[in-house]
């Protein structure tokens, strides 16, 4: 027996003037979910989540968050979920304490309960011995951090962060990934996220990946993943024009090309690899790994990170 | 919905008592006024009667503290809603006028309490008003103070960016400073400025203000212009109407939703691409480039706020 979706969205879109910023969007993301929506700047990710936090009106279709009608409820929908955006919400001439106590009384929690909650989240993200110390003084990462604390103080059936881990340097962004993922971990949260670091989101249970305010993707990072096949080989030259067509020759798949490295998505590396050597006595370099999300974007939108559609 | 009230008004009392640079200045310009401007104007303007220039002055004072403590508080929910913690509120489950009332009481109720700061120049001057005068006068700053901050959550409600900021002091603050009643009685301005300063609550705060004040004392030509009915009933009427017009129009979502996407951002394009550049992602085509977040504009912004 399936539970309610977390979130519903049916045909949602929305436009500035002539400006179709997210065209049609279809989507179920179950509860308890980490489900990471992705997609590079402009594809439309913060327009809808804006749509479903109700800061914004969709121009056609509507969805269901924590089972509530966005244009019908958007008050019922508020009070289930917690969202975290791209800047910083927070103020920073008070504590880090003052600025969830804030949070507490807008939930109308009670002196006691918010005394209890404020000391559980400054605790799962580490910030207790900062607790009186003004948000001004805290780094990029602790600011996301304590974000995020205040996004969860209400315990939201739902969690939105929009680009949690954007413009953090990348040992603030795996912390940030961590606590996502003990959160993900107690179970009662479902979390929607959206990144344009397409690699970041391997720890989704599902993800969909958005382009043109369309959803050209969806399903679990591992099989998505494995639809490209389970090995990439990678062949870096200064040449790419004129290997291209005899990595093609060799392997029989035409491969994905990103400045000087050419790539192919094979099943099985090992009878390939043989085949490809004579291009390492002409200067290429040749490895292997698998393939990323990003490798799935690439070859479904036929375009690398910020090439220009084809056509 | 008290509490969503009481979090904002705690917030900005917070705020306003580490601001210590705020309330310097907001204390430093009508002292300063009243020295210079007083002085001078004590010497031209010969008054008849027991109100001496200063004194007559002083309620004005109090109408330009509150002025521009309210207004530039009412104008900070511009800055809030961009970038700051409104957006806490906006995603809270608290409805969108509750914000608005909330913003009010806590703009009106930081004006009241740098006017009360200044109330020891009332025996400063020379003035000695009964207990029942001194009430008076702090419900005509109450009122008053509401009022002006109805005015600026209105504005408010409708700008998208702070970056007119200047303009708004230049154009606003300014002209209601001078088109009322705070340095000179309604009466002696010219014809044609009248329609401005009947128009301008700021006349009636102060003339509200000072009734209890100078009341009985004025027999000349410095004086009061209204009747405390009429005073009364023209900054209620105001507050009332204002407030009502900014819930209305901060409420609406769509409009709140553009303002938080910073539509239409300043120089569209080349932000977005720089924005996206930084973050190693170049704009995929131009519908891209228009419409990704740009948080240049976040950060070009907060600076031009900050100063």
């Amino acid at each position: 027996m399936a539970s309610v979706p977390a979130i519903e969205i049916a045909g949602l879109g929305r436009d500035y003037g002539r400006l179709r910023a997210v065209d049609a969007v279809d989507l179920e993301v179950g509860a308890g979910t980490f489900f990471g929506f992705l997609g590079p700047n402009g594809a439309g990710k913060t327009t809808t989540i804006r749509m479903l936090t109700t800061l914004l009106h969709p121009s056609r279709g509507t969805a269901r968050v924590a089972g509530l009608d966005i244009r019908d409820d958007p008050l019922g929908v508020r009070r289930r979920i917690g969202v975290v955006f791209q800047e910083t919400t927070l103020d920073l001439d008070l504590t880090a304490e003052e600025n969830l106590r804030f949070c507490t009384r807008l939930y109308g929690l009670s002196r006691r309960e918010s005394a209890i909650r404020i000391d559980e989240a400054l605790d799962l993200f580490g910030l207790s011995d900062r607790r009186h110390a003004r948000v001004r003084s805290f780094s990029g990462g602790m600011r996301r951090a304590l974000d995020l604390a205040r996004g969860i103080l209400h315990r939201p059936a739902i969690l939105f962060l929009d680009e949690p881990t954007l413009g953090l340097d990348p040992a603030q962004r795996r912390r940030i990934w961590g606590f996502l993922q003990a959160l993900c971990a107690q179970g009662s949260t479902t979390l929607f996220l959206t990144t344009h670091y397409l690699e970041e989101a391997d720890p989704c249970d599902a993800v969909a990946i958005v382009d043109h305010g369309r959803i050209v993707a969806s399903g679990d990072p591992a099989s998505l993943k494995r639809g490209l096949g389970r090995d990439r080989i990678d062949v870096t030259t200064d040449r790419p024009d004129e290997v291209a067509p005899r990595v093609r020759e060799l392997t029989g798949t035409e491969p994905q090309r990103a400045a000087n490295r050419l790539s192919v998505f094979v099943e099985d590396a090992d009878p390939v690899l043989p085949l490809l050597l004579p291009l390492t006595h002409e200067g290429a370099e040749i490895g292997v790994s698998h393939p990323t999300l990003e490798d799935v974007f690439v070859d479904i939108t036929g375009r690398g990170r910020g090439e220009e559609p084809a056509g | 919905m008290i509490g969503a009230v009481a979090a904002v008004v705690t917030r900005e009392l917070i705020r306003f008592q580490r601001q210590r640079g705020r309330l310097f200045a907001s204390l430093a310009r009508p002292l300063l006024w009243l020295i210079v401007i007083g002085a001078g104007f004590e010497k031209l303007v010969p008054t008849e009667g027991t109100v001496s220039y200063k004194q007559f002055l002083l309620p004005g004072l109090y109408g330009m503290v509150i002025l521009f403590s309210t207004m530039l508080s009412a104008l900070a929910t511009v800055h809030d809603r961009e970038f700051g913690p409104i957006r806490m509120l906006l995603v809270a489950p608290v409805p969108r006028w509750v914000i608005v009332i909330a913003k009010l009481i806590s703009a009106s109720l930081l004006g009241m309490i740098q006017v009360v700061i200044l109330f020891p120049l009332i025996w400063i001057l020379g003035l000695d008003p009964s207990a029942s005068a001194l009430l008076e006068l702090l419900g005509a700053v109450a009122l008053g103070a509401v009022a002006i901050s109805s005015v600026g959550m209105l504005i408010a409600s409708r700008m998208r960016s702070i970056e007119n900021f200047a303009g708004i002091m230049n154009f606003l603050m300014f002209p209601m400073f001078f088109l009322s009643s705070a340095l000179y009685p309604a009466a002696l301005l010219p014809g044609f400025l009248q329609p401005f300063v009947r128009a301008n609550p700021l006349t009636y705060a102060i003339d509200l203000m000072r009734h209890p004040l100078l009341g009985g004392l004025y027999p000349g030509n410095l004086g009061t212009d209204y009747t405390v009915k009429f005073d009364v009933l023209v900054l209620v009427l105001v507050t009332i109407i204002l407030t009502t017009l900014a819930c209305l129009l901060f409420g609406e979502e769509d409009h709140l939703g553009r303002v938080l996407l910073n539509e239409p951002p300043r120089t569209k394009r080349t932000l977005a691409a720089a924005g996206a550049r930084a973050r190693g992602w170049r704009p995929g085509s131009a519908r891209s480039a228009s419409s990704a977040p740009a948080p240049i504009t976040e950060k070009s912004a907060g600076e031009t706020s900050a100063g």
